[in-house]
């Protein structure tokens, strides 16, 4: 097939066609700035943001609010991007964390740092045993935080549905098209190089996930991502609702963090059923940088699975599919944003860990302001490049 | 008239069985921006249900020759993941 003839010159390159890229490409097209390219190496959603566990979740913020603002304007925006994007991007509420007895406390200190940073009508401690009325197919701890606004979107439609609308808008959208190399000249970036030509740029937005130091690299950025294997199984589609909320941690590892200590896998209980009916179990995480489903994470997903929601298995229950994915992990488990000292129109989009679906969107819009106001730094400091004075 | 109700029975016709997709569905991935059979299928679900598009893959590419002319020879099948068949959950319980 015939390729269209690239465009030479434009105001703002974006590198990689996830949730990150599809989500600025939308937000600078929606403020009327067009000339704009996104470049993807496959297809749009063809890695984590296609085969993620699609949680829209804030476990995490009471230890990093530098993420709040973030995930806040991505709640905003959720209930009104079905529409706009003119597709459902199968947004459900809400979201489930069970409690133990132990972990009681810890909840509601943790509700409650959710109040200091103004955040508090999107979350509640649930009465005792009131989980289990909500969930009568689960079995779960007792005591429960709910997210109201948190739960699930599906995030393969979510990403191409925002990439499509960029298209439809102006954007120029290359699929299957690799960045080689970057070119810069008195410390300002000018083009990139692809496989299949040149383009100059003002802005070149690196958002490549876990390959983002690959580009990174290009401009001479050591950019400190690892990656992090996570492996989902998928169940037939169910006609009946076995699972009610967006998404369920059955025993939350609540204010633990993802630190993979070991290096070994580690199966944490996370469930969802999506609208079509079928149920996501998972996951998995282990140090890795392929993405092969294997036995042995599939047997622990389901054996959880069978303890957690025991009717999966009285009612013959099949899985009919797996995958798995690769988190951006940085160092600090922040998002790497904004543009970078010594390197004017280099700006960073990437390192979302296991947060991009439910964060990415909130970040495009600082992102875009940030290009549409022509201003030189990002406002959320802790979430800089330049946090990392060592890297340059 | 007549051929418009030709085309709207056309595009009522389920393509995926298992996702419950129809042509009409797969034409408006298509003319939103989908190139290859991954592309439909991550926008419309085709493929990813129970039997992993055995059928539906070939009348995804059908479709996409037509509407957009990529040769059938250059749309690859989308990835299949396992497992092949479907196995029950149970099938992994530990013995004993």
């Amino acid at each position: 097939m015939l390729k269209e003839e690239l465009k030479r010159r434009t105001e703002v390159v974006i590198i990689g066609g996830g949730i990150a890229g599809c989500s600025l490409a939308y937000c600078l097209a929606k403020r009327g700035i067009t000339d704009v390219v996104l470049v993807e190496r496959k297809e749009l959603a063809s890695e984590s943001s296609g085969a993620n566990f699609a949680s829209v979740m804030c476990t995490m913020i009471p230890l990093r609010p530098a993420l709040l603002p973030l995930y806040s304007r991505s709640l905003d925006a959720f209930p009104k991007l079905s529409e706009e994007l003119g597709r459902d991007i199968g947004y459900k509420t809400p979201r489930l964390n069970a409690l133990t007895e132990e972990a009681y406390e810890a909840g509601e200190k943790y509700v409650k740092q959710f109040e200091e940073l103004g955040f508090g009508n999107g979350f509640r401690m649930l009465a005792k045993n009131e989980i289990n009325g909500m969930e009568p197919n689960m079995v779960l701890a007792p005591h429960g935080i709910l997210d109201l606004r948190g739960g699930q979107v599906n995030p393969l439609y979510y990403t191409t549905a925002l990439g499509d609308k960029a298209r439809e808008l102006g954007v120029k959208v290359y699929e299957n098209t690799e960045v080689v190399g970057i070119r810069c000249e008195k410390g300002h970036v000018r083009l990139i190089a692809t496989d299949r030509g040149e383009i100059e740029s003002t802005y070149v937005v690196n958002a490549c996930g876990a390959w983002a130091p690959r580009i990174g690299a290009m401009v001479g950025l050591r950019i400190p991502i690892e990656t992090l294997k996570c492996q989902v199984v998928v169940s037939e589609k169910l006609t009946e609702t076995y699972v009610h909320s967006g998404s369920i941690t059955p025993i939350s590892y609540l204010l633990a963090d993802m630190d993979q200590s070991e290096g070994r896998m580690h199966c944490f209980g996370l469930y969802k059923q999506l609208k079509k009916g079928e149920l996501l179990i998972g996951i998995t995480e282990e140090p890795g940088n392929d993405k092969w489903v294997t036995f042995e994470a599939m047997e622990a997903l389901a054996r959880k699975a069978i303890k957690i929601i025991p009717k999966i298995k009285d009612q013959n229950v099949h899985i009919i599919s797996s995958y798995a994915n690769l988190y951006a992990v940085t160092p600090d488990r922040h998002a790497i944003l904004g543009p970078v000292d010594g390197l004017q129109g280099f700006i960073m989009n990437c390192g979302y860990n296991d947060y991009g679906i439910g964060t990415g969107y909130g970040a495009a819009e600082f992102l875009a302001e940030m290009i549409l106001n022509d201003e030189k730094s990002f406002p959320i400091e802790e979430l800089r490049f330049s946090r990392f004075s060592s890297y340059h | 008239m007549r051929d418009q109700t030709a085309k709207d029975e056309a595009s009522a016709i389920v393509i995926c069985r298992c996702e419950e997709i129809t042509r009409g569905e797969i034409v408006d991935a298509i003319r939103r921006g989908a190139r290859s059979i991954a592309a439909v299928k991550r926008r419309t679900s085709a493929g990813m249900g129970l039997c992993h598009g055995r059928t539906c893959t070939r009348l995804i590419a059908e479709i996409l020759r037509e509407e957009v002319g990529i040769p059938m020879e250059e749309l690859k099948p989308a990835t299949v993941r396992p497992p092949v068949r479907p196995i029950l959950v149970s099938a992994f319980e530990e013995e004993g």
